[in-house]
């Protein structure tokens, strides 16, 4: 394995980390900020991969293709909020709820570009992306880089700033305790209903940025999405920390990159496909145990330090 | 600042790790990545006709050509990464699957790769923007093509219950091939006279619910294209239809020994054979994908394969017409 292989794995995990880590982001706001499993996360970010793609063979300019894909996710977050706080559903059943409609829909949306009731698959073909914009790469994954690693920064300044205001204060501040937030006079409805909102408009915006990466939108793009995204946050916290809001947006963005470095080096080490789980789950596992074994590295450090005194 | 020292100790344990794995290829063997979507009979079957033709125009795995093998089991971030290695590593690419040939070609234009593309188990490279047409595919991919013979298909229901007035066809409605087959199939059995009833599943949880409301609507014979759901689930429909008397009439043979009733199909097999025998004359003979067109298997390769015990539980004969033309 030579130093041009080691550089293409960053390079191949750059390419899908980044796009991933706005779903990582969304899915970070709805389950640490507002402490809500909120399983739509699924199904909005397929619908942010749909809407985008159809609307991009429609000919709608890409960018804007991206920032309906934003709008359609707010939506559908908009959705589960309300069945939650307003149908007084459990959390967990009005994300399943919203998952399980948007499949339909998603289909839906795909159909309409084809001029056919529903489509499971529909192809971005000879149309330009998003990526296409900043055409300053002769190879395409260096735009893709570069593209979605600006709308990255550009979502996190955002996302700071947004939960540092009097409404982002207090979305955290309901998730944290809603009896207390009630208390204070915050109106924790709303604000679940936004919080909701906005996590699931970048996971769509993920979605998006995703399918025209991969030139194409399927049906079953979302699965086993939560699963990443919660695997991102928990890598990112736990490897590069969470002291404060700042540091731990940005440890979730490197988490979802850490996540696919993961998966391409497992990929590389070219284990029997059987296996490749396992493997994962193993590397995950090592991630994870690092904090851990820094720690006790510390703690027999301050042990001898002690015995030398 | 601790942060970016986090960084760069992270990055250089990932160095470590992949400096630790030793790469022992021969500068000599010519190297070819293979990408199947899924583990599925089908897909398998194709992957050993492809590798069993390399070998037989003298090119074995570990010899002359070495191959690497990848399958995301149908996860699309994993198949992205896994497309994008192959598409860098090797001179040429087998993709097995449509999903799995979008992916490796649009890793291959990410990467303005000049590796040569082959695909295979394609229904409708065309749709897929795979190739520009099936005569000249025009880039550097081409392939061979899984049309079922549905048409066909449709014609052997007739032929083994010729009393059959209503067909139900039963599909996975996220699965786009099956869509278009099951389009074909509705069209065919109208044409001849028959009545069509259509049902579609989401998984493989309702499977059993959908096939006993299909019968129970009317359906006395079940089609089912090549799905992968249904094939993976098969049995599920089976246990029902056997039950209740109702012939299943399956896309691929696979289906049918896992317990469908009957087929006429492409043998998946020989069509990876066919696209091992394509590999060769790009590898050997340096011919361009560009130029070669895509392939499909010919009418006298279809083979019938009958499921024994089925018919017997079902309670019909089968024809002597239909008897002769079964491949063992």
């Amino acid at each position: 394995m030579d130093l041009q292989a080691i550089i293409y794995v960053l390079i191949d995990s750059l390419a899908i980390g980044l796009p991933y880590s706005l779903l990582a982001l969304g899915i970070f706001i709805s389950y640490r900020t507002l402490d809500f499993a909120d399983l739509s996360a699924e199904g909005s970010f397929t619908l942010g991969g749909a809407v985008a793609v159809s609307t991009i063979v429609m000919g709608v300019n890409p960018l804007f293709a991206t920032i309906l894909s934003f709008i359609s996710g707010f939506l559908a977050g908009m959705f589960t909020g309300i069945l939650h706080t307003k149908l007084k559903i459990p959390k967990l059943l009005s994300g399943i709820i919203t998952m399980t409609g948007l499949y339909s829909i998603n289909m839906v949306i795909m159909g309409i570009a084809k001029n056919s009731p529903y489509s499971n698959v529909i192809y971005v073909e000879d149309n330009k992306t998003i990526f296409d914009f900043l055409n300053i790469f002769e190879k395409n994954y260096f735009n893709i880089i570069l593209v979605s690693l600006i709308i990255v920064i550009i979502v996190l300044f955002i996302i700071y700033w947004f939960f540092g205001t009097e409404i982002g204060m207090s979305i955290r501040a309901t998730g944290m305790n809603g009896n207390m937030a009630r208390a204070q006079g915050i109106n924790t409805t709303v604000m679940i209903i936004s919080g909701l909102a906005i996590s699931n408009a970048l996971i769509a915006t993920g979605g998006a940025l995703f399918s025209q990466a991969e030139l194409k939108a399927d049906i079953n793009m979302g699965i086993g999405a939560l699963v990443i995204g919660l695997s991102s946050i928990i890598i990112g916290e736990s490897v590069f920390g969470k002291r404060t809001f700042k540091n731990w947006i940005i440890s979730v963005v490197l988490g979802s990159i850490a996540y696919y470095l993961i998966i391409a080096i497992a990929i590389q080490l070219g284990f029997p496909h059987y296996l490749k789980k396992l493997l994962y789950a193993v590397l995950i596992t090592i991630v994870l145990a690092i904090p851990l074994i820094k720690k006790l590295k510390n703690r027999t450090k301050e042990e001898k330090e002690n015995v030398s005194n | 600042m601790k942060m970016f020292k986090k960084i760069c100790m992270s990055l250089s344990l990932v160095s470590l790790g992949l400096f630790a794995t030793s790469c022992n290829s021969n500068a000599d063997q010519i190297k070819i990545g293979v990408l199947q979507l899924a583990t599925h009979g089908a897909l398998d079957q194709a992957y050993e006709g492809f590798k069993d033709a390399l070998e037989s125009g003298g090119f074995v795995d570990g010899k002359q050509i070495k191959i690497t093998f990848q399958n995301p089991e149908g996860q699309d971030s994993d198949m992205s990464t896994m497309a994008k290695s192959l598409v860098r590593d090797n001179e040429l690419v087998l993709a097995i699957a449509t999903p799995a040939a979008v992916a490796v070609q649009t890793a291959a234009k990410a990467q303005n790769s000049s590796a040569k593309i082959l695909f295979t188990a394609v229904t409708d490279p065309v749709d897929a923007g795979l190739v520009a047409s099936n005569e000249v595919p025009g880039g550097n991919i081409t392939g061979t093509n899984d049309m079922n013979p549905v048409v066909q298909q449709i014609d052997l229901v007739k032929e083994l219950i010729p009393s059959i007035k209503t067909l139900g066809i039963l599909y996975t409605i996220s699965e786009e091939n099956s869509k278009v087959q099951a389009e074909l199939a509705q069209a065919r059995a109208e044409a001849v006279g028959l009545k069509v009833i259509v049902a579609t599943v989401v998984d493989a949880t309702d499977i059993s619910s959908t096939t006993r409301k299909l019968i129970n609507d009317g359906a006395e014979v079940i089609y089912i294209p090549t799905d992968n759901n249904l094939a993976k689930n098969i049995p599920s429909v089976t246990n029902i239809s056997d039950e209740l008397k109702v012939v299943t009439i399956c896309g691929e043979g696979n289906m049918v020994t896992a317990g469908g009733t009957i087929t006429l199909g492409i043998n998946y097999y020989k069509l990876g054979k066919l696209t091992g025998e394509m590999a060769i004359e790009i590898i050997k003979n340096g011919k361009s994908p560009a130029t070669m067109p895509v392939l499909s298997l010919s009418d006298s390769e279809y083979s019938i394969s009958i499921n024994d015990e089925a018919i017997e539980k079902i309670g019909i004969v089968v024809p002597d017409s239909i008897k002769s033309r079964i491949s063992e």
